[in-house]
């Protein structure tokens, strides 16, 4: 029966033997001798994490070429005309009553201390609009998941503290830090785009939001240092390997 | 690495294969291929103790350091 290690240096996937424990294999993509562990069992709640990943993995990717593929074919249709500049009409949903202010942020507008949103679609009837924001963040989730699924194969090999996933781990951490950014960004430009379209009498535009997210900060800094111990754990595993 | 593994003569002196010496050590003939030469970062106690049991020698007679100096000269 033949299994497959985790080249220490690239990622790649080398099949060794049922019996090459021990061993030193070479990697063929980066040719790295890559010394094979002992084989560990299989726990069953590896196994079922190891389903809901791949599940989870597969299905990111048919809806997002889902969602692209719809994009262009209904952008064929001619539904992709810009509208950048256009004036859009805002459907106003609510009586203000001075001195309320409002803010725009992930796309709405709402009245600065409501959650509600006073108005819940500023992006335009633009597909190419809706398509960049798709690919942006089916990109961003995806990148996630197939750090995650690389995680977890890699905890089925029986080889967690590989010296790749505390690179991984980071990776997922600087994607979330990204991902903060990038929905600051979004609202930045969303502001420049409505503030000056939202007219309601006496009221005014509050400042750009910025989102700080603290519950996405804190969680990449836990990652962060997850990471860390896991380098430390994969020095350790490394010399754990090569004891005799 | 400045410790020299000897196992390989010790084998001889005994007239061991490193098969024998893996069936009577409980260790893979892997592992202990890579003990005899030198790609090993550590040898347990319990592993240094079924050796010299098994050839019969004590731990000088497998390990010996050899300061750099004497490694470069030797190269």
């Amino acid at each position: 029966m033949t299994r497959s290690i985790e080249c220490q240096s690239c990622g790649n996937d080398i099949p060794v033997g049922a019996t090459a424990a021990g061993n030193q294999v070479e990697c063929e993509q980066c040719r790295t001798m890559n010394l094979v562990p002992s084989p560990v069992p299989i726990s069953r709640a590896t196994r079922i994490m190891v389903f809901l990943i791949d599940a989870v993995w597969y299905i990111s990717l048919a809806l997002f070429a889902a969602v692209m593929l719809a994009a262009i074919l209904l952008g064929n249709r001619g539904l992709s005309e810009t509208t950048f500049d256009s004036g859009i009409p805002i459907p106003i949903r609510v009586e203000l009553e001075e001195p309320m202010r409002i803010s725009i942020e992930n796309s709405m507008a709402y009245v600065t201390g409501y959650n509600y949103p006073l108005v819940d679609h500023l992006l335009p009837d633009n597909l190419a609009v809706w398509f960049s924001f798709a690919l942006f963040w089916g990109c961003f989730i995806l990148w996630i998941v197939y750090q995650v699924r690389r995680l977890v194969r890699s905890v089925r090999r029986g080889s967690p503290f590989s010296p790749r996933n505390p690179r991984r781990i980071r990776s997922i951490s600087l994607t979330i830090f990204a991902y903060v950014v990038a929905v600051n960004l979004s609202n930045l430009w969303l502001y420049h785009v409505y503030s000056d379209q939202i007219v309601i009498g006496g009221m005014e535009i509050d400042s750009p939001v910025i989102s700080y997210h603290p519950e996405l900060i804190i969680l990449a800094l836990i990652l962060l240092i997850i990471a860390q111990v896991f380098e430390w754990g994969s020095r350790l595993q490394a010399d754990f390997d090569r004891t005799v | 690495m400045p410790i020299v593994i000897n196992l390989d003569l010790m084998l001889v002196k005994r007239k061991m294969t490193l098969t024998e010496l893996s069936e009577k050590v409980g260790i893979t003939i892997a592992n202990l291929s890579m003990l005899k030469q030198g790609h090993s970062r550590a040898v347990r106690f319990s592993t240094l103790e079924a050796i010299c049991e098994a050839l019969d020698c004590r731990p000088g007679d497998i390990l010996d350091y050899e300061k750099p100096s004497q490694v470069g000269q030797a190269d």
